[in-house]
């Protein structure tokens, strides 16, 4: 069951008689995934529950719409991004009045604060490091170097060309390197 | 301007220092699909109350309307309101000569009033005429009328 391909779900999931089933599928298919993706943006475990479930109420909601011009999984993917980000946002008000490359206060709160964290040393301090990135270079580099996704599916999903997404990643690497080095 | 080579290859620790409590994605699964989908054999109806929804404010809308628009009209409609009498004033039954001359003085403003009315207002009479006198059988008003004198 768990091979059944994106276009094959989608279709059952357009036949009422298949559809909660197809919906539970897919759910279970891409929910980790997304899970993580979402935590590594929100970083808090509760605030990664409250958008992956938000994420997925809105996959019910727009799944009948969905046409198969991209894949089923980038989609989910921006939905969720999008979700993570308009959380991240809510929670994270003072994050726009602090001078640019500082580290976002409100996830080196949650890195600290969050009772689901438990990391060696230099697991923390790589997350620390990605904080103190740009929203855009940070994106880009959870989703290469964390999830490896292609840079084709990351252009479809952050709606950016291949190009500035591969400067984004090595402007982020080279600045993760330099950061990383100074303690 | 050239593309960055995209064979960088850091060396950072892949593993994430986040957990989940234990059995998370089960039940998340389930929570999700409880907030989402229907029960089994249960379609996922759209309740009439939501299907009639526009259906209804487009009456409700046709129906302020049509009362604004009946409102209007009737408004309208209505005859401009009647002149008012002012009533005949009887301030004695036995009249000496200075009551005698201030009911005189009041009948002569009364009567500017009343000319002034007619000016203003358009006082239209139509007259039947005989050979000795003239007696007026109707009389019309335009306007509202000036208000009567103070006591």
């Amino acid at each position: 069951m768990d091979d059944l391909s994106d276009s094959a779900l989608l279709k059952a999931f357009r036949e009422p008689a298949t559809r909660n089933w197809a919906f539970g599928q897919i759910l279970r298919k891409y929910q980790e995934r997304i899970y993580w993706h979402i935590r590594k943006i929100v970083v808090a475990h509760a605030d990664a529950d409250d958008a992956i479930q938000n994420t997925f109420m809105s996959v019910w909601l727009g799944l009948d719409a969905f046409r198969e011009g991209s894949s089923l999984y980038t989609w989910i993917y921006r939905i969720a991004t999008n979700e993570a980000l308009a959380l991240l946002r809510r929670r994270s008000k003072q994050r726009y009045e602090v001078p640019l490359d500082t580290p976002d206060l409100h996830l080196l709160h949650q890195l600290a604060a969050d009772p689901h964290i438990d990391g060696t040393e230099a697991q923390l301090k790589l997350q620390r490091v990605i904080m103190c990135l740009p929203e855009k270079q940070r994106l880009v580099f959870n989703m290469r170097y964390f999830d490896e996704l292609k840079y084709e599916d990351i252009s479809e999903i952050l709606g950016t060309s291949v190009g500035a997404l591969k400067a984004s990643y090595h402007h982020a690497v080279k600045k993760i390197e330099q950061l990383m080095a100074q303690d | 301007m050239s593309e960055p080579a995209d064979d960088i290859a850091p060396n950072f620790d892949r593993q994430l220092p986040f957990r989940v409590p234990e059995g998370y994605f089960v039940h998340l699964a389930q929570r999700i699909e409880g907030q989402c989908v229907a029960p089994q054999g249960q379609t996922q109806r759209t309740p009439l109350s939501a299907m009639l929804r526009a259906q209804l404010a487009l009456v409700a809308g046709f129906a302020a309307l049509a009362l604004l628009a009946s409102m209007a009209y009737f408004y309208l409609q209505l005859p401009a309101s009647p002149p008012i009498e002012a009533p005949l004033e009887v301030i004695s039954r036995t009249i000496d000569y200075g009551q005698q001359e201030a009911m005189e003085q009041r009948r002569i403003r009364q009567r500017q009033l009343d000319s002034l009315n007619d000016f203003t207002r358009g006082k239209y009479m139509r007259y039947a005429r005989n050979r000795s006198y003239s007696s007026i059988s109707e009389e019309k008003w335009d306007g509202q009328p000036v208000p009567p004198l103070d006591r």
